[in-house]
C-alpha cells in the first residue's frame, strides 16, 4: 500500500479521468449501435483493456454509419 | 450562402452525433499531456523498469519546456495525423457508397457547397482539437518542466494547425475523387511523408514548401515568434488548399453519384 501513496495523484489523475471518459463514451455508443463491424461483444474488452488505442480503434473501425 | 450554413450546421451536428467532437479533442489532449508527464517521471520510470546494476548513475539532461512542447507536436505529427486521416477518410466516399450523397445532391444543392461545408466542419474540428491539445500540454509543461512563452505557443499552434488543415483538406479532396477509404488514407499519409522528406532533404532551399510548416512550428516555439521564411510556407499552403478544393469539386461534378 505504501507504493500507492508515492504516486502524485494530482498529476496523473486528469489523464486517467480522460481515459475513462473516452472508454465510457465508446461503450455508450457500442451499446446503442445496432450493428458494428465485427461482433459486438469483441469490442467490449478492446475498449476496456487497450488503453486509449482501444476506444480510438472502435470509433475509427468498429462504427457503422448506418 | 444561407443554404451553405444549413449544410454546415448539418455537418457539425453529424460530427457531434458521431461523437467525433468528443473523442478527437480528447485524444489530442491526452496525446499532448502525456509528453510532459512522461518526461517529468522519466527517472522514476527508468528506476521502476529495473535491470540496472546496483549503484548505476544515470545523468539525464534537464529537459526544457521548449523541448517538451516540440516533442508533443511530434506526437501530433505521427499518431495525431493518423487519427485525423482515419476519421475523415470516408467523409464523401462513404456517403457516395451508401447513397446519402445522391439523396442530398438531387436537391438544388451545388457540389461546391456540399463539399466545402464538409471541409469547413472537418477543419473546425481539427483546429479545436489542436488548440485544446496544445493548451493542455502547455499547462502541464509550465507546471512540471519549465516556462514557455505564450507568443511562442500561439505561433507554433497556428503553423502546426495549418499543416494539419492542409492534410485534412487533402483527405477530403481525395475522398471526393476516390472510392476506397483505405486508398484515400494511404495516399494522404504517403503525400504527408513525401512533403516532409522533400523539405528536410532540400536544406535551406524550398523554404516555402508546405512540408516545412512542422519545422517552422518547432522553430516558432523555440524562438517565441514567427520564424523567418514561415510566411512563404503559409502562403503556399493556403494556395495549395484552394487548388485542392477546386480540383476536388471539378472532378466530383463529373463523377457518377451512385457507386
Amino acid at each position: 500500500m505504501n507504493e500507492l501513496q508515492h504516486i502524485p495523484w494530482g498529476i496523473v489523475a486528469p489523464l486517467i479521468i480522460l481515459q475513462l471518459i473516452l472508454a465510457v463514451i465508446a461503450l455508450i455508443d457500442l451499446v446503442r449501435a445496432e450493428r458494428t463491424n465485427g461482433p459486438k461483444w469483441m469490442w467490449v474488452p478492446i475498449i476496456l483493456f487497450v488503453s486509449m488505442l482501444g476506444p480510438i480503434s472502435y470509433f475509427v473501425l468498429g462504427r457503422r454509419p448506418f | 450562402m444561407k443554404q451553405w450554413f444549413v449544410l454546415f450546421r448539418k455537418e457539425l451536428l453529424e460530427a457531434w452525433r458521431n461523437y467525433k467532437w468528443i473523442w478527437i479533442p480528447l485524444v489530442y489532449v491526452m496525446l499532448g499531456i502525456m509528453q510532459p508527464i512522461s518526461t517529468y517521471f522519466l527517472p522514476e520510470i527508468l528506476e521502476a523498469a529495473g535491470g540496472l546494476p546496483e549503484g548505476a548513475i544515470i545523468q539525464l539532461p534537464e529537459p526544457t519546456g521548449v523541448e517538451v512542447m516540440v516533442k508533443a507536436l511530434g506526437n501530433y505529427q505521427t499518431l495525431g495525423l493518423l487519427i485525423l486521416v482515419l476519421a475523415f477518410m470516408g467523409t464523401i466516399s462513404a456517403e457516395r457508397v451508401s447513397g446519402v450523397a445522391g439523396m442530398v445532391l438531387v436537391k438544388p444543392v451545388s457540389f461546391a457547397s456540399y463539399l466545402t461545408a464538409k471541409w469547413a466542419s472537418a477543419v473546425c474540428l481539427t483546429l479545436v482539437a489542436t488548440v485544446l491539445g496544445v493548451l493542455g500540454t502547455w499547462y502541464y509543461t509550465e507546471e512540471l518542466i519549465g516556462p514557455v512563452s505564450g507568443s511562442a505557443i500561439l505561433a507554433g499552434c497556428l503553423l502546426f494547425g495549418l499543416w494539419l488543415t492542409l492534410l485534412v483538406t487533402l483527405t477530403i479532396a481525395l475522398s471526393a475523387m476516390m472510392r476506397s477509404s483505405g486508398a484515400i488514407a494511404f495516399v494522404t499519409l504517403l503525400v504527408a511523408a513525401a512533403l516532409s522528406i522533400v523539405s528536410s532533404l532540400s536544406g535551406t532551399k524550398l523554404s516555402w514548401m508546405p512540408g516545412r510548416l512542422t519545422n517552422y512550428a518547432g522553430a516558432a516555439i523555440a524562438q517565441g515568434g514567427m520564424p523567418d521564411g514561415a510566411w512563404g510556407a503559409v502562403i503556399s499552403t493556403v494556395i495549395g488548399m484552394i487548388l485542392l478544393l477546386y480540383i476536388a469539386v471539378s472532378v466530383f461534378r463529373k463523377k457518377e453519384l451512385v457507386a
